[in-house]
């Protein structure tokens, strides 16, 4: 073998180096660059979903009063749960609880509720699916009025055995030609409200030294 | 190979090498983001800066990077600049940038864009390579937006709808119901996407046989050319 094969390899692995280190750093410079301002949307972004179904009245600082829970398989709360508690001053007056429903027609269904301290929702909104578009997407409140249909109900109202689309002898309507992701959906609310019953102190607020 | 006039290089983008029409490069992003002006838009614009940015660099190191290190070199080129226009998208239009999700990383897999870096930028100096990257960029571009459009109007009865997400609150009342309560699924989902693109390419085609009749009746003494039966015309 002679040596200019060895020699040429070796041309090529410093040129793509090189080629690696230009193209790298300017990706990073990039990133750099927009980094802060990224953050920032994604914050601004999370906080609007949330304060859509918070408690009307709290101090604007959604994001800052983080309470995790631990998970509760038998709600369907495979993951610990970090929800965010709407304050006024040192007042509870409610939280904003992330569901993730598996049950969805494509996929899985995100959405964020809201309850009052009295276990009534103040908002349901979606915040990530895959459903199909002109169905099963009407439940994105900026394509219909459907999900705005659960706020002001709570666990026992409607009473046992309504948080069920009319198709299971519920009392939702489901969305024409989208029977699956209503029943994902209702599914998901209903779940939730009873998870929030059972957990303890809630809506309390922690003492200061524990406030994260 | 011998360099190409600007005004030949333009009519190749934009029309007779266009490159959702006749090479059908790209079809992914195009059939997949074309369900509405805004989501056609913002994937044309991204894919317009990431083909000239690429068309341009490919072009300044053509005498530099030759040979086996040439395809590997053009794709980690092309990939960083998808990667700063993402980063670009997530920092200044960043609802856009969630609706467009997966599809701007794959820009990248966009072979209209690693086509023209190896038919054309790598082998032209700069000035028609640039040319090159905005014309096929706006060819692709103009397709996306013009199938977005239709698909909208026709399949959601809008047009123009959530333009703010893309230009700012200026334009959040561009939108415009033009059939209220429209709502023909078939366009919506891929498949519509697939038989515009379609009736697009057939209507290239009329336009073109149109041109070349006329063309054709102008000068009666030539002979007509035989031509082999292609579907989308003629790959230059």
């Amino acid at each position: 073998m002679s040596a200019a094969l060895p020699r040429a390899m070796g041309r090529a692995a410093l040129g793509l180096a090189t080629f690696a280190l230009i193209t790298a750093g300017s990706v990073a410079l990039t990133r750099g660059l927009t980094e802060e301002r990224i953050a920032d949307n994604r914050q601004a972004s999370r906080h609007r979903e949330v304060a859509t179904v918070a408690p009307a009245g709290h101090d604007g600082r959604l994001l800052d009063h983080v309470l995790t829970r631990p998970a509760a398989p038998a709600f369907g709360f495979e993951a610990p749960v970090s929800l965010w508690q709407a304050r006024a001053g040192e007042r509870v007056l409610g939280v904003v609880v992330p569901v993730t429903s598996p049950r969805g027609y494509s996929g899985d269904i995100t959405l964020v509720v809201g309850l009052d301290a009295s276990g009534t929702i103040t908002g349901v909104r979606v915040t990530e699916h895959r459903e199909t578009p002109g169905l099963g997407d009407r439940i994105e409140a900026r394509k219909g009025d459907w999900i705005e249909q659960f706020t002001g109900h709570s666990l026992a109202n409607p009473p046992e055995g309504g948080w069920a689309v009319g198709q299971d002898g519920g009392g939702v309507d489901a969305l024409t030609g989208a029977t699956i992701t209503s029943r994902a959906v209702v599914a998901a609310v209903h779940r939730t409200l009873q998870w929030a019953e059972a957990q303890p102190a809630l809506f309390a607020t922690p003492d200061p030294g524990e406030t994260p | 190979m011998t360099t190409p006039s600007l005004g030949e290089v333009s009519r190749h983008g934009l029309w007779s090498n266009n490159p959702a029409l006749v090479q059908l490069l790209g079809l992914c992003p195009l059939l997949a983001v074309s369900s509405s002006v805004v989501n056609a838009l913002g994937l044309a614009l991204a894919t317009l800066l990431v083909l000239l940015g690429s068309n341009v660099a490919v072009s300044l190191i053509r005498h530099q990077v030759t040979g086996t290190l040439r395809l590997p070199a053009f794709v980690m080129i092309i990939a960083a600049f998808v990667t700063c226009a993402e980063l670009l998208m997530a920092a200044y239009t960043f609802e856009l940038y969630r609706i467009l999700g997966i599809f701007i990383p794959l820009i990248v897999t966009n072979c209209a864009i690693l086509g023209r870096a190896e038919a054309f930028a790598s082998k032209q100096p700069l000035l028609p390579s640039a040319t090159d990257g905005l014309m096929t960029g706006l060819g692709f571009g103009a397709v996306l937006i013009l199938l977005g459009g239709l698909r909208e109007l026709f399949g959601q009865g809008t047009l123009f709808a959530g333009m703010d997400l893309l230009l700012g609150p200026a334009a959040a009342g561009w939108g415009i119901t033009v059939f209220p309560d429209l709502d023909f699924l078939f366009l919506v989902l891929p498949p519509g996407a697939f038989f515009a693109t379609g009736l697009l390419i057939a209507l290239k085609n009329v336009i073109d046989d149109r041109l070349e009749r006329r063309r054709l009746a102008r000068q009666p003494d030539r002979p007509r050319e035989h031509r082999r039966v292609r579907v989308t015309g003629t790959i230059r």
